[in-house]
């Protein structure tokens, strides 16, 4: 299992101008991957073009959408243009996760109809695969069937949505049973999230955030807070449970908009 | 307001006037406070858990007196089985709804009772209606053309009794009579009751008269029948009709300042657990929402529906598996009781080690009567993508390896990498090898799996393809050629050969692929069976053809025969069940051994439902109602599932598909 870290794109009140800093940073300490998340009604960066601006000022390290919420992007033509660009300017270092993502607000903004979300994505990945260089990693996020056989169907791989390590075994064991069904030799490329906050007083600071971002889902905003990783022990604990369910690859996203995020987590030796 | 004042509205109303008392809540409930219908409400520990972690004020008051019991008791056949480890606890439904009614008027909720709301539509000024009034909900039905309600009458009948034997844990009996067969399920609440409902399947119903029973009779007739588990108690009516369940579903639950919660919104099999734990769980929801958008109600009600429609979506798939069982259960009332008891335990949620980790000696039990060797009834099968030393491997650890399909004719092809019967001509001396053949049909000419589904091979490089109907398979398929009967004569011709050069080379098993969307499976589904012929309309006519290559295969084949098809297409408009036991009774009349149940790929828009088992069920249909053979298929991933499958008897034998981490 490789492990990666986010860019502080989807922390309220971060500064752009620390998305390259943040990208040159995590590669100099040796992080595998760099990840984005997808939010329009939230004050955030847009992923693919926070992706382009990581791939300018990097050579190695893995660019990650982890997930764009593919249908208010359209058709399939305009992502695939802009996966393409971001992969030549990372020169092939690109993976593009798609997801339906749990939240009406983006859908209202974007003014595309929630309801048909699935259809919607599915028509988008239909036009989309015919269009992305070879070289791009696709992978479906979201934990229900229709994902799944979405994800067997076309794609790479599979995104876990975030969580403890044993509700990642048990899901990727769905996933891994959706692959096989489908007839697909080998497995599913699978991906794992997780929250991060290291440091004095960073954790305080981290549910804050948590707290702001998750408003929209309710009950579900304590569990995610009291998952977020705010020591070096639970995030050497989460990376071996992880390890051990089959990930291949999990992105620690930061909650606090800090340069010294990176380092910290780059130090923690359980990463290697 | 609230129309209704049952728990979950009550609920509801404490939460939200304790949360905010400015509010105004007023509930209308038509019935007097001292009118109790129903004994007493379960909850699982889960539902206990979460409630009292959620709510401190008024779950402590409400609930925490419950009555707690752990094991499930079966009673049939003369014998008790125990299974412990299952947590749940009862209270009393008067009681309940007593403290609830203490604590609305408490915090100055105002009720109002003997007061139906003819015409909800009039209280539109309200800032929120609350449709918490049942299952007939009135408030539903004043709305129905936003809400869209669809009600399924289920397929058994019921009575809700009660009894004043003590009972020391939920309990189920099953008995029969001339009539036929019934089942109850007992749920104890106090010390000296338990409710008691009846449940019964139509024909029983019908030859006991029950039709014209009144509340004495069924009492009289049921008192008769239980007599051996009553020890002299009594049961006890209470507007004890006899009913079927209805299961409400709708497409949403809000349409502008008007919400449905409960039983109005949703319902699910009461042997899964109470609608009241799903209604007051969604009180909890809806008073929480509010108080997250305080100021606006409409983000607040798709919030609520957010939240609890995943859930209650869970519990209405996992209710719709356990009624089936309560449907079908008199085809199974025969067998053994460890069998017996190990097929109704693990009808929906347990598995075979969840029960084995709750209560060893009992799940020892059931394996020391079952006399199953169980692993060598394991089906092992080569990977897709194809590996001849992993299939060797598999062979050697497992009693009967599979090849991956292999097609019949070049014709049939998935691809440019599929295999050739001839590649195990080196292995299938030395191990106890299976051959897989199929024709790709609709699905054929395509790029290498490893990369996605159903990605046509380029012009140059594609061949014609033949189905069914002219349907592609996907959006960016061929379109291939409706067979016709030269068609059917040359691949029917072509499977034969397939067979006996199977034989030749020594294969000892053969499958025939006719699922997953390939040829033959295009005949058997009415998704992509369109044909106007005496090859296509009803099940008998869409099998003809599949049959006519069982037929000739089978002549070519001495050893024993599977035919694998979709057993669900786990898509609206698929397979019927009624059509799945008929094409599995046709299978086995033309000489089918077994009938493997694969599912879903009939078209891209098949949805299965993916996790451990996910099909055993379908090969239960297949091996208990039609009484025929069954290979159980799909997420059968270690020893456990199969002990799973094979201890209830849903299948003969399981493919097995060792998924987990690399």
């Amino acid at each position: 299992m490789r492990v990666g870290i986010g860019l502080p794109t989807a922390i309220a009140g971060a500064s752009a101008a620390l998305t390259p800093a943040w990208a040159r940073r995590a590669e100099a300490a040796g992080l595998a991957t760099l990840g984005v998340h997808d939010r329009l009604a939230y004050d955030s960066l847009e992923p693919m073009t926070a992706l382009a601006a990581a791939a300018a000022v990097t050579e190695r390290v893995r660019l990650a959408a982890l997930v764009v919420v593919g249908p208010l992007r359209g058709g399939g033509a305009v992502l695939a243009r802009q996966a393409a660009t971001v992969a030549a300017l990372a020169r092939g270092r690109l993976t593009l996760g798609l997801g339906v993502g749990p939240r009406r607000d983006d859908y209202e903004a974007a003014g595309v109809p929630w309801e048909r979300r699935g259809t919607l994505l599915d028509a988008q990945l239909g036009d989309l695969l015919d269009r992305l260089p070879g070289d791009v990693e696709v992978v479906i996020g979201g934990g229900g069937d229709a994902a799944l056989a979405r994800m067997a169907r076309h794609s790479a791989g599979w995104c876990h949505g975030g969580g403890p390590a044993r509700a990642f075994r048990a899901a990727a064991d769905r996933a891994r049973i959706a692959w096989s069904d489908a007839g697909r030799p080998g497995q599913p490329r699978l991906w794992g999230l997780g929250y991060f906050a290291l440091g004095p007083g960073a954790a305080e600071a981290g549910r804050l955030a948590l707290g702001r971002y998750y408003a929209f889902a309710g009950a579900a905003v304590a569990r995610i807070e009291a998952g977020m990783l705010a020591t070096p022990a639970a995030i050497a604990e989460h990376c071996a449970g992880y390890a051990e369910a089959g990930c291949d690859e999990l992105v620690l996203f930061p909650t606090v908009a800090e340069l010294d995020q990176v380092d910290r987590l780059a130090e923690i030796g359980a990463l290697r | 307001m609230c129309v209704g004042g049952g728990p979950g509205g009550l609920y509801f109303a404490v939460l939200a006037k304790r949360a905010d008392p400015s509010r105004r809540i007023t509930v209308y409930e038509r019935d007097r406070p001292d009118d109790t219908f129903g004994f007493g409400v379960v909850f699982s520990d889960a539902t206990m858990g979460f409630l009292a972690e959620q709510d401190r004020v008024t779950y402590p008051a409400v609930l925490a007196h419950a009555t707690r019991w752990d094991p499930i008791t079966i009673r049939h056949g003369g014998r008790v089985v125990r299974a412990g480890g299952v947590g749940f606890a009862a209270v009393e439904r008067r009681r309940l709804l007593e403290r609830l009614r203490e604590q609305a008027h408490a915090l100055g909720v105002e009720l109002v009772f003997e007061r139906e709301v003819p015409d909800p539509r009039e209280h539109l000024d309200a800032d929120l209606l609350v449709g918490c009034d049942g299952v007939n909900s009135a408030v539903r039905g004043a709305f129905a053309d936003q809400f869209r309600p669809r009600v399924d009458v289920g397929p058994t009948r019921f009575s809700w009794l009660g009894t004043d034997r003590p009972f020391d844990s939920l309990t189920f009996f099953f008995e029969g009579n001339e009539h036929g067969c019934f089942g109850a399920h007992v749920y104890p609440y106090r010390p000296d009751r338990a409710t008691f409902i009846v449940e019964t399947d139509e024909q029983t119903y019908r030859r006991a008269g029950i039709d014209a029973f009144g509340e004495a009779d069924t009492i009289a007739y049921c008192e008769r029948l239980f007599a051996a588990h009553l020890d002299g108690h009594r049961l006890l009516a209470n507007r004890s009709s006899w009913q079927r369940f209805r299961t409400v579903r709708c497409p949403t639950w809000h349409h502008g300042r008007v919400v449905l919660l409960g039983d109005a919104a949703h319902t699910a099999h009461f042997s899964v657990g109470s609608g009241t734990k799903m209604a007051m769980e969604d009180g909890l929801a809806l008073a929480q929402a509010l108080d997250r958008f305080p100021d606006d109600v409409d983000r607040a009600l798709v919030a609520y529906e957010d939240e609890r429609r995943p859930r209650v979506a869970h519990v209405q798939a996992m209710a719709r598996t356990s009624f089936d069982w309560w449907a079908g259960f008199h085809r199974w009332v025969a067998w053994p009781p460890e069998r017996f008891s190990f097929h109704f335990l693990t009808r929906s949620q347990f598995r075979h080690d969840t029960l084995a980790a709750r209560d060893p000696a009992y799940v020892a039990a059931v394996e020391r009567a079952s006399g199953l060797d169980v692993e060598s009834r394991v089906i092992a099968v080569e990977p897709p993508g194809g590996d001849l030393d992993e299939l060797a491997r598999l062979a050697a650890r497992h009693p009967l390896a599979l090849t991956r399909v292999l097609p019949v004719s070049g014709d049939g092809r998935a691809g440019l990498e599929d295999g050739r019967l001839e590649d195990y001509a080196g292995l299938v001396g030395r191990l106890a090898l299976g051959a897989q053949v199929g024709h790709a049909g609709p699905r054929g000419a395509c790029g290498p799996r490893r990369l996605g589904l159903d990605r046509p091979l380029s012009a140059a490089e594609a061949w014609p393809l033949l189905a069914a109907s002219p349907l592609p398979y996907g959006p960016r398929s061929a379109v291939p050629r409706a067979m016709d009967e030269a068609d059917m004569e040359r691949v029917r011709d072509d499977f034969a050969l397939a067979a006996r050069r199977a034989a030749e080379l020594g294969f000892r098993f053969l499958q025939l692929h006719f699922a997953h969307g390939s040829l033959l499976a295009t005949f058997i589904s009415p998704l992509t069976n369109r044909r106007d012929d005496r090859h296509g309309g009803p099940v008998a006519r869409r099998m003809r053809f599949p049959l006519a290559v069982l037929d000739a295969a089978r002549a070519e084949f001495p050893g024993e025969v599977a035919v694998a098809i979709s057993a669900s297409d786990w898509q609206p408009g698929g397979l019927s069940e009624a059509d799945l036991l008929a094409a599995a009774l046709l299978l086995r009349a033309h000489g089918a051994d077994f009938v493997t149940a694969l599912g879903g790929w009939t078209t891209p828009r098949a949805v299965p439902p993916f996790g451990r088992c996910h099909q055993a069920l379908l090969a239960g249909k297949i091996q208990t109602d039609a009484g025929v053979p069954a290979i159980a298929a799909g997420g059968v991933t270690d020893l456990d599932d199969v002990r799973t499958i094979l201890l209830a008897g849903r299948a003969e034998r399981c493919l097995l598909d060792p998924v987990g981490p690399h």
